[in-house]
């Protein structure tokens, strides 16, 4: 009886507590895990989602203290405390955090919110809600993550980046930005992009851009922008978009390409400009890989060497092909011993073209070598000095000449002491004969100094220039014949000392030295017969001079007399005819003169 | 300024210039010479030296008018006759077959040519 007393009184609680857990529909339903907890904090009820959250059976779990459920997982002294003052107090648990490795379902994170019932039959119980926000933590860090993973490609960028929003007002601006175009954050952020900079933003380019391309392309890409900013100068942009549909932003990279282009500008300049300096110079330029066997020749090495720009890919053998026979052996060799020790090069050497004609070039160049000392590269730079050797040549010719005239004309010095000496009667007649015949050397080496190569000096200069010297007066004088017959360049010097010594009588004894003399000196140029020279026919006629009655030579005019009637036929092979007249002296000159004429 | 080796001898002058001649003529007269020329072109001294006339020996300026001297100093090393040059270029550059041949710049002092003609005919006799 006892037993069936027994099993009676335990089969009567379990049904009372079956009937007091009797739940309200709205609980059965909800979706969330829910737990009932009694006074004593164990599980009145654990509702279907619970089970399946957490896979346990209702049976394993209910009548189970809280903190023995699932191995203790659920004893969190905290939240043991929690529940009592919840139990006692009357006061709600919100959003309690736990988090569990559950062998079953893992991971878990869950936030617990309870309250105690009010309802009768139902006082001194718990109603725990367990939210599982699991998926929501890691879906809330990886948005935290991605964020962070955009901020960061955003900052690092080397591009300036500006994020707008659709109102085309910025977001963001990365560090490139902001140093890039010298605006600070303050007055960048929640300002429309053409306003930056006190409207230096407000590029037409820009605004096409944004307003037009971009909301019917979704993107636009390397667009290029040229804009004056105020305080940064000239700017060459490089603008890309993507419009961010899902955060309703803009993407704006700016890549400012003027400190490029200015290089690769700068770049180009600085090869044009040693293009143009090498082609100018006539530099003939060669670059030798002494390891890849690459040759690099410039536009005028080609026809230095004789061959035309390109013809042939340049080599050594190229180059050795060319050398004039008698300089190969020493050019090679130079190139040889260079390359060992890898030092300058200097050296000028004949090469021979292809028409037969002989260049000299003269070339400069350095061997490279690596840390053993091995050959890696020679260049160089060569000019032609063809024309410049045979300058020199002309020069040495030229100042031969000069040497030889000097000698020459020092011992015409000589000479012309001795015969005025000879003519002279005391030492002052001696000075001023001397004087005027040095003084008429001087003149004609004077005209003679004056001429180019090819230029002759012509007949009328000469007898200018001496009638000049003793002072004629244009009143006692007729001059008749052309101008220009030039005179032989050889026959100069004598000559015009001749015609001094005639003019230097006229004006001590003859015409020019009386009031009543007249001179008249007409000349003629006879064109040349076939193989013939051409000659220059001079008629010197004083006239109207009273002649001393004794019509003895005056002293001193023997040797201009004779200077006249030896030197010239001598000299100058010419016909002389000299006479003394009864009014004064009559000469005439025949004489070769050169077939150039002074004045064309 | 008599040189005993000059005395009667007959020495062609070669020049052409004018004073130059004129000047080697007197110098070589007062030393007791007998001047033949002075010539002033190749073709006149060849004329000279074809003609067969004695000739004891020659001054021969190197450079006349731009014509050189030298066919005419063969002739003169054929026919034996001792000579020297006179120039105002640079000796060097008289040919190496001159080699011995004695080489007087222009406006040496009187003596100088005279002597060196002296020289010339000296050696002639001794060789």
């Amino acid at each position: 009886m006892v037993n069936t007393i027994e099993e009676e009184s335990s089969r009567r609680a379990t049904q009372a507590r079956e009937e007091s857990i009797e739940l309200p529909a709205v609980i059965r339903t909800m979706p969330q895990p829910l737990l009932i907890l009694d006074g004593s904090l164990s599980v009145l009820h654990a509702n279907g989602p619970f089970c399946e959250t957490f896979k346990v059976d209702p049976g394993e779990t209910e009548g189970q203290k809280l903190s023995d459920l699932g191995n203790g997982q659920w004893n969190i002294p905290g939240l043991t405390a929690l529940l009592e003052d919840t139990l006692e107090n009357g006061r709600d648990l919100r959003e309690f955090r736990v988090e569990h490795e559950f062998p079953e379902v893992g991971f878990r994170v869950m936030a617990l919110n309870a309250c105690r019932l009010e309802a009768d039959g139902a006082e001194g119980r718990i109603l725990v809600a367990i939210e599982d926000i699991t998926l929501q933590e890691r879906a809330l860090w990886q948005l935290e993550a991605q964020k962070e993973y955009a901020e960061k490609i955003v900052d690092a960028s080397r591009d300036a980046l500006l994020i707008l929003g659709w109102d085309l007002k910025v977001k963001a601006a990365n560090e490139t930005f902001y140093e890039s175009f010298q605006v600070d954050p303050a007055e960048t952020e929640g300002r429309m992009v053409y306003e930056l900079g006190n409207g230096q933003w407000n590029i037409p380019k820009l605004r096409e851009l944004l307003e037009n391309v971009l909301p019917e392309n979704n993107a636009f890409d390397d667009f290029e922008v040229e804009h004056d900013f105020e305080d940064l100068g000239r700017r060459i942009m490089v603008l890309n978009a993507r419009r961010i549909d899902h955060l309703q932003l803009i993407l704006l990279a700016i890549e400012d390409q003027t400190e490029k282009r200015g290089t690769a500008a700068r770049l180009r300049m600085s090869a044009e400009r040693l293009r143009r300096a090498v082609e100018v110079g006539n530099l003939g330029l060669w670059d030798w890989d002494l390891r890849s066997g690459g040759f690099h020749w410039s536009d005028e090495t080609y026809p230095m060497m004789g061959y035309a720009v390109g013809e042939v890919e340049p080599s050594y053998e190229v180059w050795a092909a060319r050398l004039h026979p008698d300089d190969r052996a020493e050019a090679e060799a130079r190139v040889r011993d260079t390359m060992q020790s890898s030092g300058g090069y200097e050296h000028e050497y004949r090469v021979v073209h292809p028409d037969g004609s002989t260049r000299w070039l003269h070339a400069r160049g350095r061997f490279f070598s690596d840390e053993a000392g091995e050959p890696l590269r020679t260049l160089g730079a060569m000019i032609d000095t063809t024309e410049r050797r045979e300058m020199e040549e002309r020069n040495k010719v030229l100042i031969s000449e000069l040497q030889h005239r000097t000698m020459n004309l020092l011992a015409v010095v000589q000479s012309l002491v001795r015969k005025t000496m000879r003519g002279s009667s005391d030492i002052a007649e001696f000075h001023d004969r001397f004087d005027a015949r040095l003084h008429s050397l001087a003149r004609v080496q004077m005209l003679l100094s004056r001429l180019d190569e090819n230029d002759r000096v012509a007949f009328d200069d000469v007898l200018d220039a001496e009638l000049r010297a003793v002072g004629a007066r244009s009143e006692q004088l007729t001059l008749d014949g052309p101008s220009g017959v030039s005179l032989r360049s050889s026959s100069v010097q004598t000559f015009a000392m001749a015609l001094h010594e005639l003019a230097t009588n006229a004006v001590k004894y003859g015409a020019l030295a009386q009031p009543s003399g007249h001179l008249t000196v007409t000349w003629r140029y006879e064109a040349p017969e076939p193989g013939g020279e051409p000659l220059l026919h001079v008629d010197w006629r004083e006239s109207g001079v009273v002649m001393p009655r004794d019509a003895a030579t005056p002293s001193g005019t023997g040797q201009g007399r004779e200077l006249i009637e030896r030197a010239l036929p001598h000299q100058l092979n010419a016909d002389i005819s000299y006479e003394l007249g009864p009014d004064g002296v009559h000469c005439t000159i025949s004489m070769p003169v050169s077939k150039r004429t002074a004045r064309e | 300024m008599r040189d005993p080796v000059l005395k009667d001898r007959r020495i062609l002058v070669v020049e052409d210039e004018y004073l130059i001649a004129d000047l080697l003529a007197s110098d070589l007269a007062d030393a007791g010479a007998i001047v033949l020329g002075p010539v002033g072109s190749l073709g006149d001294a060849f004329e000279l030296i074809g003609e067969g006339a004695l000739i004891d020996a020659a001054v021969l300026d190197v450079n006349l008018g731009g014509e050189l001297v030298y066919p005419a100093a063969d002739k003169l090393v054929e026919s034996a006759v001792p000579f020297v040059f006179t120039t105002g270029y640079d000796p060097l550059s008289i040919p190496p077959r001159f080699a011995g041949i004695r080489c007087c710049e222009k406006s040496a002092s009187s003596s100088g040519v005279p002597t060196a003609v002296a020289g010339a005919i000296k050696g002639a006799c001794r060789s």
